[in-house]
């Protein structure tokens, strides 16, 4: 039996009706149509469907969507304000912490909320914070780089 | 050499459209009457299929579409051998093989309807040990071998045995007898995952003429549009591969492989339909590296020349190969970057009923590196040499024969070892208790070339580029070659910048889309950029050329006067005086009949300063040497990686963040490979087809990585740029292994080195 919802993202009410058995990646996806955010494995295991959910990093692909109403969600889509680039987004450019783009969206999203709790987070740190989210491209470096760019404010 | 765009690490042209999520990889496609594809597998590794009935299959409400082989014509497809139908026609091969898929409004329906098919089977005796496999008695995978299509013709299959390689020089039985030293040991390699983030996706749509369109994570859509006609055997003009960002391919997505089934779904319900694979289906039924099991001996002189290597290496290629046909390569990368006179080396590729093989990073050469480099860090070790100095004593320099017939170019081997002195003198440190370093080093080939200058390598054909000036003085590149991660169409968007004295944002592309662009083997072989860059360069100096014509006949000067940079076409002693690009572009139409076009192929570019007729040359064979530091846990034997060093000889960082990138990437695939990754197959039936249990290294398991660049130009690569991609993952196991050896004093020969194997052999030893 379908179910009629509310789903708040990037600051908008999206009502819409879906089944109960129906994760939050796949609504995001193929029903909001706000494809940004991957599924790579649909088990929790790789990282790529990572959103912000009330500020916190979640695999979207391990909760459902109907339990998601009245939930402030934040998907890679929601991250540049007004047309600009945040922070992170830039830093993930300038050093090169981006190949096949994938794990990105992801990634980023981890690193949204972990600064927000970590402003000032050593590298150790960082990578701990980021090991939900496997990125098969760049062997970490330069994503790591990049985070702690934004971390140490060289890239503001 | 100071350049103005090359040699700077500018930002990818797509990257703020990664970062935004706005770029679309083929499940990001959207169509309102969009139907989702799903896959049934063979719960058998070897049986007779006796029947196959959808019907209740296809009655179900939602269902649009059920297909079985009798849907496609009876054609074997395969890259190299056509050794495989699109579904499984009378027999199964391994437990996975697709048998029927499923087109419905959803993937819940679609899984519904898999349940209702019912195929009847015969099981038959399977084979899954690669020795057993060779025995004569064995039972045969491919009864009808000797009948399929192949593109090596010289393929003498025997049996289960689908191919053998063999490289003798000198005589190595008798060399025995004039070494000091000599040393044997076998060795084993597990079948491992390329582990894209992206998995295998296609969307598939058909017109109301018939006509296809396929948006593929694939990064050889010239490739594909061949097999894919193959396949549904219809003219290539009857299929389109159109441009879409994919996530990843490390080799595995560079073949046909679900597709034709996402087209055969699309045409027989009329829909478009999307077809992605699970992380169960990925490591079950897609082309995964060959297992190998390798054995050495090799022997020495006092002072630690190399006198003699004997060596073999089997490959296990499962039910289905993708892979075939560079075994003489094998055999040379058993030998390495080594003078060595007497050498007897054969390499064997086997079919069993465990699932596919095909291409991953560097396909068949982590594996005899592996084993190659581990056996000269012992045979140092015994000599009491120090590894960097066996290396250097045995390494390759310009002009050596290659054991495969090549002259070698600019090698940079030896430099690599010298800066790994260096960087070790530097940052070594004093050995601490259960911690020690481990150096290896390695070569990957170049692109083999005749004396003319022609690209000899089956695996390398040509390459083509094209580059239109726009009205306004910017260009437009014309490319097939695919952005799959790693930067190739960006460097290529430098290279026209480079060349027309634009800058790189007056530079677009046009990229892997079969209607609208030249012919592309696919982002690949670590050739994109020396390959692809080739046919860029000349299509883009074509351009400069042409300009430089119109413009000295308007100006009335010697084209020899004239500079093109900075968006004009002047004369080099008077800058003044001269015209804009957008001015020179408007007089081509009546001067040449036609707009500005420069058309390259790598065929007419690489053209070598000395080469003699009758010779094989091989320009920059790719090389480098690495170290890591490990500490092993002496209660848990896991080991720990605490810093890593890479060096590689690049021949010219075109654009040198993207070259690290590669380095960087390419040490990550090899901790995996060291430390952690195995598809684990037992009797046909694999054990962990997921990420939880096949496990790939995360930002916890990768330690810092210091990098450095060599630049040994080859003479000709686009502006003496060599290879790099696929080979920075090949000396990192066995460098791991050695630094291991070093920490607790085992010697481990079989891959992974998980805690388990570690700590066994250090309690055999007596060390825990």
């Amino acid at each position: 039996m379908k179910k009629s919802i509310t789903l708040n993202v990037n600051g908008t009410a999206y009502d819409i009706v879906v089944e109960p058995y129906r994760t939050l990646v796949d609504v995001l996806r193929d029903t909001l149509g706000l494809t940004g955010t991957k599924k790579g494995c649909g088990r929790g295991n790789c990282g790529t469907c990572t959103i912000l959910l009330d500020g916190k990093a979640v695999n979207s692909c391990l909760v459902l969507a109907v339990d998601m109403a009245g939930r402030s969600i934040v998907t890679i889509e929601g991250v540049a304000q007004d047309g600009r680039m945040d922070p992170i987004q830039e830093a993930f450019v300038r050093y090169g912490a981006v190949q096949c783009g994938y794990c990105t969206p992801g990634l980023i999203m981890t690193t949204k909320a972990f600064l927000e709790e970590n402003p000032t987070p050593s590298e150790e740190e960082v990578r701990s914070a980021i090991a939900g989210n496997i990125c098969r491209c760049t062997g970490y470096a330069k994503v790591v780089d990049a985070i702690l760019a934004v971390a140490q404010g060289r890239e503001q | 050499m100071d350049y103005r765009v090359l040699g700077h690490s500018l930002p990818k042209k797509e990257v703020a459209d990664k970062v935004t999520g706005r770029i679309k990889y083929s499940s990001d496609l959207l169509f309102p009457d969009l139907l989702i594809g799903r896959i049934l597998h063979s719960p058998h590794a070897h049986a007779r299929i006796l029947s196959i009935d959808i019907s209740r299959a296809a009655a179900l409400p939602g269902v649009k579409a059920v297909i079985t082989h009798s849907d496609a014509p009876r054609i074997r497809i395969g890259r190299w051998i056509q050794d495989r139908y699109v579904l499984a026609s009378d027999k199964v091969h391994y437990m996975g093989e697709p048998v029927v898929a499923v087109a419905a409004v959803d993937e819940e329906t679609a899984d519904e309807a898999l349940e209702l098919v019912r195929v009847e089977y015969q099981e038959l005796p399977a084979v899954f040990d690669v020795i057993r496999a060779m025995e004569p008695t064995a039972p045969l995978v491919h009864e009808d071998l000797s009948d399929y299509h192949c593109s090596s013709a010289n393929l003498k299959s025997q049996g289960n045995i689908l191919e053998q390689g063999k490289i003798v020089l000198g005589d190595v039985e008798s060399a025995w007898a004039q070494c000091y030293l000599i040393h044997e040991d076998n060795y084993r390699t597990p079948v491992v995952y390329q582990g894209f983030t992206q998995p295998h996706e296609t969307t598939a749509a058909v017109d109301s003429a018939g006509r296809i369109t396929v948006w593929a994570s694939n990064k050889a859509p010239f490739i594909l549009r061949q097999m894919l006609a193959q396949a549904l055997n219809i003219s290539m003009s009857r299929i389109l591969i159109a441009p879409v960002a994919v996530g990843g391919d490390f080799g595995g997505k560079g073949t046909a492989q679900t597709e034709p089934i996402c087209v055969l779904l699309a045409q027989k319900s009329g829909r478009p339909v999307r077809l992605s694979l699970s992380r169960e289906e990925e490591l079950t039924s897609t082309y995964l590296k060959e297992a190998t099991i390798m054995q050495l001996k090799a022997g020495v002189g006092r002072d630690g020349t190399l006198v003699a290597l004997q060596g073999s290496i089997i490959y296990e290629t499962g039910a289905y190969s993708d892979i075939i046909g560079g075994l003489a390569r094998s055999c040379a990368d058993l030998h390495g970057p080594y003078r060595i006179p007497n050498v007897d080396l054969t390499a064997t590729r086997v079919y069993t009923n465990n699932t596919p093989r095909g291409h991953m990073r560097a396909p068949t050469t982590p594996q005899p590196f592996f084993a190659l480099e581990s056996h000269m860090d012992m045979v140092a070790r015994k000599l009491g040499m120090d590894p960097i100095e066996f290396r250097l004593r045995n390494a390759v320099d310009e002009g050596d024969i290659l054991p495969t017939g090549q002259k070698i170019m600019n090698p940079g081997i030896k430099e690599t070892l010298r800066r790994t002195r260096e960087y070790l003198k530097r940052e070594g440190g004093e050995p601490k208790p259960n911690e020690g370093w481990g150096i290896a080093s390695f070569q990957y080939h170049g692109v083999v070339t005749d004396s003319r200058g022609v690209i000899k390598d089956r695996r390398t054909p040509q390459s083509s580029a094209w580059v239109k000036l726009n009205e306004d003085g910017s260009a437009v590149l014309i490319t097939g070659t695919l952005e799959q991660g790693c930067g190739p169409v960006s460097i290529m968007a430098q290279i026209v910048a480079e060349v027309l004295g634009i800058s790189y944002d007056d530079v677009a592309v046009v990229a892997a889309d079969t209607d609208s662009t030249p012919f592309e083997f696919g982002t690949g072989a670590s050739q994109t950029t020396f390959r692809v860059g080739l046919s860029v360069q000349t299509a883009a100096e074509e351009v400069r050329n042409q300009l430089l014509e119109l413009a000295a006949k308007k100006m009335d000067v010697s084209h020899t006067d004239l500079v093109v940079l900075g968006g004009r076409v002047y004369k080099r002693e008077d800058p003044e005086k001269g015209m804009t690009l957008a001015d020179v572009a408007a007089l081509a139409p009546s001067v040449f009949g036609s707009p500005i076009l420069g058309t390259g192929a790598s065929l007419r570019a690489a053209k070598f300063l000395g080469a003699q007729p009758g010779e094989e040359y091989m320009d920059g064979p790719q090389h480098g040497t690495h170290a890591v530091k490990v500490r092993v846990n002496p209660d848990t034997g896991k080991v720990r990686i605490l810093k890593y060093y890479g060096c590689h000889d690049v021949g010219f960082a075109i654009n040198p963040q993207s070259a690290e990138g590669q380095i960087e990437g390419g040490i990550e695939f090899g901790v995996g490979f060291g430390l952690s990754e195995e598809v684990i197959i037992r009797e046909g039936k694999t054990l962990n087809p997921n990420l939880t249990d096949y496990r790939i290294p995360t930002a916890m398991d990768m330690p810092h990585i210091d990098t450095e660049m060599v630049e040994i130009p080859s003479k000709a690569g686009p502006f003496g740029a060599k290879g790099l991609g696929e080979a920075t993952n090949v000396p990192v196991a066995p460098a791991i292994a050695n630094a291991v050896y070093e920490a607790a004093g085992v010697r481990i020969t079989g891959l992974p080195l998980t805690g388990e194997k570690v700590y066994q052999a250090m309690q055999e030893k007596g060390r825990t």
